[in-house]
């Protein structure tokens, strides 16, 4: 329904555009400039329910792309927690050099 | 011993592998977040269609008006897609900073890093006189075996975050593929429009020395300037607009590879061929034609 009324819009938009300056002459000879700008204004008319029917397509999505943030976000947060996993085994590392520093420094006072 | 020597060949075999796939992870990165700011760059491309779009329709209302002396200057609404836009930038930008933070998983400065801790480990050790020190084969071992093991449990993150980057990119194609008959409907539009419009426009309101001055063209009759003219404008148009729309096929596409080479490397088996070409494959697609 909503792609033949897109359809038949673009049509409509189409004949208008091909047929522009001879259709916008005649509405010249028969009503001036108001009949101009009255006919331009159901032509933009078109265009504006064509662009609707667009922006509507593309809202349908919009929630979607809601969850698809919160996805990437929590591949984000786990990312981060393999690499702070990564980070711990060089921590820990350094962590047992220090003991075994202070071992050492403690068994020198010490005098053992 | 027999048992030492053994395992220290099963993970120097494997390490091979790891670096490799620490290597790949690495270049995947780079791609997924290049294919990333493309997707940045074609919002931001779409963004400015809706100002082109006002100012095409403006200059057609003058150029098809019978009397533009008597005439108002033309104010054609804007066709605002800023709030379908916002969302779809905000996925984007999620996408990117997730390739970022995966950058600091594929650093390949790990293993170094564990190798000179565990290296330092062992000096401290060695430094306290009152314990026996560390045989040589374990001492001249160790550092290079703890680097391998880092090396093997960041290839293995690499290979978990790749099979799940893989299922999050397919989300975005299925997203992107319905909105990209969306997109070229509306390119379509704005610039069909627009070319169709000029095509109506009268020959009479063509100035032919105009168009002389300012051309090469060899010809001298006046309509045939003039059309020629015209021709030349129409194909400009029509190659704009395909242009815009050859950027969109080729970061479907671009995406489509990138998924794959997620795929790839979260196997357990990675093709490392098929990565490297698809790899390739993606900077010839993000490549500007």
């Amino acid at each position: 329904m909503e792609e033949q009324l897109k359809l038949t819009l673009s049509q409509a938009i189409g004949e208008f555009n091909s047929n522009r300056a001879a259709i916008l002459l005649l509405a010249h000879k028969a009503g001036g400039q108001a009949a101009v700008i009255k006919v331009e204004q159901e032509y933009d008319a078109l265009r504006d329910a064509y662009f609707e029917i667009l922006r509507r397509q593309l809202d349908k999505n919009n929630h979607l792309y809601e969850r698809l943030i919160t996805a990437a976000n929590s591949e984000t947060e786990k990312l981060k927690a393999s690499i702070n996993q990564l980070n711990n085994i060089n921590d820990i590392t350094n962590l047992a050099t220090a003991v075994i520093n202070l071992v050492g420094r403690s068994l020198t006072v010490l005098g053992i | 011993m027999k048992h030492i020597s053994k395992f220290l060949i099963i993970v120097l075999l494997s390490s091979c592998t790891s670096t490799k796939i620490i290597e790949l992870g690495g270049k995947a990165t780079i791609k997924g977040t290049e294919v990333s700011e493309k997707a940045l760059d074609i919002f931001t491309l779409l963004s400015q269609q809706a100002n082109i779009d006002k100012s095409q329709q403006d200059k057609i209302k003058v150029l098809t008006n019978t009397d533009p002396a008597t005439m108002a200057l033309p104010d054609t609404k804007v066709q605002d897609f800023s709030k379908q836009i916002a969302p779809r930038v905000k996925a984007y930008q999620s996408l990117l900073n997730t390739y970022k933070i995966f950058t600091l998983l594929t650093d390949s400065k790990y293993g170094d890093k564990i190798q000179e801790s565990v290296s330092a480990l062992q000096e401290s050790y060695n430094l306290i006189k009152n314990l026996p020190n560390l045989p040589k084969t374990v001492s001249t071992k160790l550092p290079g075996v703890s680097k391998i093991i880092t090396q093997a449990i960041q290839a293995k993150k690499i290979k978990v975050h790749n099979q799940i980057l893989f299922s999050l990119t397919q989300l975005y194609i299925i997203l992107w593929d319905e909105d990209q008959k969306i997109w070229n409907d509306y390119i379509d539009r704005i610039y069909d429009d627009y070319s169709q419009g000029l095509n109506s426009v009268s020959s009479k309101k063509y100035n032919s020395k105009k168009i002389s001055e300012n051309s090469n063209e060899p010809y001298g009759d006046e309509s045939t300037v003039i059309l020629m003219y015209r021709l030349d404008k129409r194909d400009r148009i029509i190659k704009q607009k395909n242009e815009i729309k050859n950027q969109f096929n080729d970061f479907g596409k671009a995406l489509k590879e990138l998924n794959q080479v997620h795929g790839e490397i979260s196997k357990s088996k990675t093709n490392v061929t098929d990565v490297i070409n698809m790899l390739s494959s993606i900077e010839n697609l993000l490549k500007q034609k």
